[in-house]
């Protein structure tokens, strides 16, 4: 890690099977290349439905069925394993707001909770869609007592601190998820891993 | 299998000629042949879906400007489109490739791969009748008829039947690569279907 490196923005919601393969690539890539990486969270349902005025992309004609198909592929294309939790639908609230609060204590330790209930929601199947689910997820793999965690979901400045990471991102010109930012430059998808990669290793993006 | 894979484009779209550019790479490394078809997103986006244009759309559009030259320069495709924003009415170029299509596939691939690589690596703006022409002329097809083919209701009607028939096989968005039966959406999704050759799928 040299000091000139600035880390790889990776911007994130848990309810995107998207940004649970992006945070595990843009990991993997950064590491190769000597960059870290810091995790932002944000919320889709905002970007999209409110500033966007755009349906859900399940809930969009042909677009919806599309990105089902394309979700299968890409778990396989990666070689991650899709086992969601019930339909896949996780409302995010709980699960981000933890993340957020972790994250204003310790990046670390937030990344792995991060990495970690990703992992549980899109490849185990374990249920992080309430605030007792995600409380108890919190206790079984952190440690973290769970009364805390209930106290951090409902809390103002946790809330505050949320809201002002979507506007970050509203502000940086991320709308989607995952979308990686990289020396300034913003990339959206999973698809364009291959052009961060050339990126990294040339420093520019010319064929 | 040796089936071709087909290339669903929109002439307005900026992202079909590096999308063209990036499947004839892997088309040629697996001794594929590309098939063009048209697809019209007014149709597809704006009727079917019910969305805005990309490029009207708050943060996408902005985010299109920046990326569209980005995927040019990914590919090593020149960037010099005809119009700035990207609106242009294609029904002329679209006509005109449906009218070419019906008489011989391989010249009218020709001269749709020139409408666009002058529409968007030339500055020439192919919706205009005059600035296609030389391409469908230069593929070897007669000016008279070739004037006379974007008014000619058949012509219409033959266009409208492949926009319809695409929106009913599920494309939506330019370009669109189907191989083998599986539907691929986007000109950043090349690398995959190169895995997806290779492996025979997944």
């Amino acid at each position: 890690m040299t000091e000139d490196k600035t880390p790889i923005e990776f911007w994130f919601d848990f309810l995107s099977p998207f940004g649970y393969l992006g945070s595990i690539q843009i990991e993997k890539l950064a590491a190769e290349h000597g960059r870290d990486v810091v995790w932002r969270p944000t919320l889709l349902g905002v970007m999209v439905m409110n500033v966007m005025k755009l349906p859900a992309v399940p809930a969009t004609p042909l677009k919806g069925p599309y990105s089902g198909r394309e979700r299968n592929r890409l778990f396989g294309y990666f070689g991650v394993t899709l086992n969601p939790h019930g339909d896949g639908n996780l409302p995010p609230l709980p699960a981000i707001r933890t993340f957020t609060w972790l994250n204003m204590r310790d990046p670390a330790l937030a990344k792995q909770y991060g990495q970690a209930l990703y992992r549980a929601h899109w490849s185990e199947a374990t249920d992080v869609t309430t605030p007792e689910a995600v409380a108890a997820f919190a206790h079984d793999h952190f440690g973290l007592a769970q009364d805390e965690v209930f106290a951090a979901i409902d809390d103002p400045a946790v809330k505050d601190a949320l809201k002002a990471s979507v506007g970050a991102a509203l502000e940086a010109g991320v709308f989607g998820v995952p979308t990686f930012v990289i020396d300034g430059e913003r990339f959206w998808g999973n698809e364009r891993l291959p052009m961060i990669e050339r990126l990294l290793v040339t420093g520019t993006l010319e064929a | 299998m040796t089936d071709p894979i087909e290339f669903h484009f929109d002439f307005i779209s900026p992202y079909a000629l590096p999308g063209l550019v990036a499947i004839d790479r892997v088309a040629a490394k697996h001794g594929r042949r590309i098939e063009m078809h048209p697809m019209m997103l007014g149709i597809s986006v704006g009727k079917a879906m019910g969305l805005p244009a990309l490029i009207d759309t708050p943060l996408k559009g902005d985010y299109l400007m920046m990326d569209v030259p980005r995927a040019y320069r990914f590919h090593g495709v020149p960037f010099k489109p005809a119009v700035e924003r990207f609106m242009t009415n294609p029904l002329i170029p679209h006509r005109l490739f449906c009218w070419m299509l019906a008489q011989d596939r391989e010249r009218a691939e020709q001269a749709a791969r020139a409408m666009l690589a002058a529409n968007w690596s030339e500055g020439s703006d192919v919706s205009k009748l005059e600035n296609a022409l030389p391409h469908v002329l230069a593929a070897g097809f007669g000016e008279a008829e070739a004037r006379a083919a974007p008014d000619d209701p058949a012509v219409k009607e033959d266009l409208k039947r492949r926009c319809e028939t695409s929106i009913e096989r599920g494309i939506f968005g330019s370009p669109t690569f189907i191989v083998d039966g599986e539907m691929f959406w986007g000109s950043d999704r090349t690398h995959i279907i190169d895995r997806w050759l290779e492996t025979g799928g997944w």
